[in-house]
């Protein structure tokens, strides 16, 4: 393509750095990759054209150290570099760091990261250009503010880290007794997140529902938003299930979120790809919540069902280039789902659940999509945020879309960490879910866990017993009488050393 | 012709395997399977088919993930999975009969690495069952390890600010 870089750094790992390698290919750009000692055999590093060492595990040495970041573009002659989702993203200081050293950010101006992505400057655009907020706290408020603010607007109330996202810092407080407790954790976890304790707080509408709008601004006046996108089925804040459309937006009211979402970005004066997160009530009354000014995480349901590729349009943006689409143009076709694959146990409270991946199977066939940091032989560390993949299933409506991604979570197979996979397996099969009934307080209100069925555990029983008995036997001591069943001693020692230490 | 008493997860069943002429012929539950046994090459996986009788040309298909140390993932789902001969089992079973009621400490261990933000209890101190024992901070969240039944802690392994290993045991509870 005319006047398109010709080199791109992608500064992230994971499944973000192999989809951002999937565009710049498709746009005939080379692929840089930066990875840090743990990731030495990942996906990304192997895909991309070239790979650069960062440094030691720890994000804050590799993933997240700028001025290591622009020294190895200038290293690899990148012009531009893409940030993907986390880590330096959204960090207007590496915007700024890549605009000195000659180097494109793909991504939005460091201005309009600033007064659209830190939260309390957000909520200012959003008042200015009267797009309804959610009551409560007008930035960063002490322990003794937060208690008067929430005795003025009513319990119950959601703490939430200033500078953050992602659900980290953030609490809700249903008493004023709880209030303290919560305070001193979200701080802590804001702190240890984002550098920065600062918290606000605000009204907790329940129930409620999270609906988001996709933007794509060019660098020459145009901002358009190519539909909305629900991510309601959250657990600890963070989004486990997106789909596109949502099951309680119409017409009407996706014109007006999309009207409410462009003002702030044309306010921002922003460029590239973004979000306009809003909380939608019981009475469909949207509120504003936050922008994301990146690419997030549940893009693909927007590509799936407006054929836009989103990572492609993100580089071409910063490149310079004009939209070529009108609002007009954008067309939602189908319904697409995404269900997010995270190295946690669904059966003990989303722990993570770090460890060797022996054996994979990824899904396939009409419908599906899987963007993927995956590898068999991987080992998942607690270094990095734990997701591993996403399912993409799209459908000509909602029902289909259904039974394509139970298709494929009963074909995905990731053994070795727990996975979220058998999760995904019980909500979707869930007649709520199914019926699009559903709010941000589902996983809480419903998840219990569910029991292995019955058949899989005989078949299992059945399939330990058989491999059991046809495992080479190793005589130790006397010879066994002909027919008789010798035991492998590394089974014999386990068992007596698990008596030992009852 | 062999008896097992296989543990899976929390579950137990006892299994018969048999060498017949036509392959392997299991009871299991009143259940009779003539089973067609493979295990893959390039992967830790197993196949069995389940037949009806020894003559049969197929019937149900299985594939489950066998890792090294032999945990199985039926659905992928990891299940700690143990054999044992039927004698063994029984033995066993006395030996814990006899341990039994003693009221063993539960160890509260981390289920991940980490490092430990906040410890929320003190040796000598009674909680609930869900008090908050240890937070633990791994892959960027906190995460409350709290007590599993209600008792008295008997001790308290780690400080705030240490790192510690998966299974490491933070704080016991009597």
């Amino acid at each position: 393509m005319n006047g398109i870089f010709s080199r791109v750094l992608i500064a992230n790992r994971g499944e973000i750095a192999v989809r951002v390698i999937r565009a710049c290919r498709d746009l005939g750009i080379s692929p840089v990759a930066v990875y840090s000692e743990v990731d030495r055999q990942a996906l990304h590093v192997r895909l991309a054209d070239e790979a650069y060492l960062l440094g030691p595990a720890p994000a804050r040495e590799s993933y997240l150290n700028i001025e290591r970041i622009i020294e190895l573009a200038h290293q690899a002659g990148a012009e531009a570099i893409h940030p993907g989702y986390g880590f330096l993203s959204e960090n207007a200081e590496f915007a700024e760091a890549c605009a000195r050293a000659g180097i494109v950010f793909i991504g939005p101006p460091p201005e309009a990261l600033r007064a659209a992505g830190e939260k309390t400057a957000a909520k200012e655009l959003a008042r200015r250009v009267g797009v309804p907020l959610v009551p409560g706290s007008d930035g960063p408020v002490s322990d003794e503010e937060a208690l008067w603010i929430a005795g003025q607007i009513g319990y119950p109330v959601v703490i939430k880290a200033a500078a953050g996202g992602g659900g980290k810092g953030m609490r809700i407080v249903r008493s004023p007794n709880e209030l303290p407790s919560a305070l001193r954790l979200a701080r802590s976890e804001a702190l240890s997140a984002f550098g920065d304790d600062s918290v606000y707080i605000e009204k907790y509408i329940d129930p409620a529902r999270h609906v988001e709008v996709q933007v794509l601004c060019d660098a020459h006046g145009k901002c358009i938003h190519l539909g909305e996108r629900e991510c309601s089925i959250q657990r600890r804040y963070q989004k486990l299930i997106e789909e596109s459309p949502s099951p309680i937006v119409d017409p009407a009211l996706r014109a007006e979120m999309g009207e409410a979402a462009l003002a702030i970005f044309r306010a921002a004066g922003y460029v590239n790809a973004g979000t306009c997160e809003f909380i939608v009530g019981p009475d469909r009354k949207f509120y504003f919540l936050e922008v994301n000014a990146r690419i997030q995480v549940e893009h693909p349901v927007t590509e799936q069902v407006t054929g836009i590729d989103l990572v492609v349009e993100q580089i071409k943006l910063a490149a310079g280039y004009r939209l070529e689409y009108d609002q007009k143009d954008i067309i939602q076709r189908g319904w697409a789902l995404e269900c997010r694959v995270y190295a946690e146990d669904p059966d003990n409270n989303f722990l993570p659940s770090p460890g060797q991946v022996v054996a994979l199977r990824e899904p396939a066939g009409p419908g599906i999509r899987v963007d993927s940091g995956l590898y068999l032989g991987q080992r998942v560390t607690i270094d990095y945020d734990p997701m591993l993949s996403k399912v993409i299933a799209w459908g000509r409506d909602r029902r289909e879309a259904i039974a394509r991604m139970l298709r494929a979570l009963d074909e995905y197979e990731v053994a070795g960490p727990k996975t979220t996979i058998p999760f995904h397996r019980a909500v979707l099969r869930d007649p709520r879910f199914q019926a699009g009934e559903f709010d941000t307080g589902y996983v809480a209100r419903h998840w219990q866990g569910v029991p292995v069925p019955e058949d899989l555990l005989v078949k299992a029983a059945v399939a330990a017993a058989v491999d059991f008995h046809r495992r080479p036997k190793v005589v130790t001591g006397e010879r066994p009488a002909a027919g008789q069943v010798q035991e492998s001693p590394w089974k014999v020692a386990g068992r007596w050393a698990a008596l030992r230490s009852r | 012709m062999a008896d097992y008493v296989v543990r899976v997860g929390d579950r137990e069943f006892r299994v018969a395997v048999a060498e017949e002429s036509g392959g392997l012929k299991v009871t299991v539950r009143d259940e009779v399977f003539f089973i067609d046994f493979a295990r893959l090459e390039a992967e830790p996986r197993l196949s069995l088919i389940l037949k009806a009788g020894p003559g049969a040309a197929g019937g149900v298909s299985v594939e489950v993930v066998r890792d090294e140390r032999g945990r199985l993932y039926p659905g992928g789902i990891p299940l700690d999975t143990e054999v044992l001969a039927a004698r063994l089992a029984a033995l066993e079973q006395v030996r814990r009969g006899a341990e039994a009621g003693s009221g063993r400490p539960v160890e509260v261990k981390a289920p991940m690495p980490g490092l430990v933000v906040r410890v929320g209890a003190e040796p000598g101190q009674a909680v609930r069952r869900g008090h908050v024992l240890v937070v633990l901070q791994a892959m960027k969240m906190e995460n409350e390890l709290s007590a599993p039944r209600d008792g008295t802690v008997r001790d308290v392994r780690v400080r705030p600010g240490q790192a510690v290993d998966h299974g490491e045991v933070l704080a016991v509870l009597e």
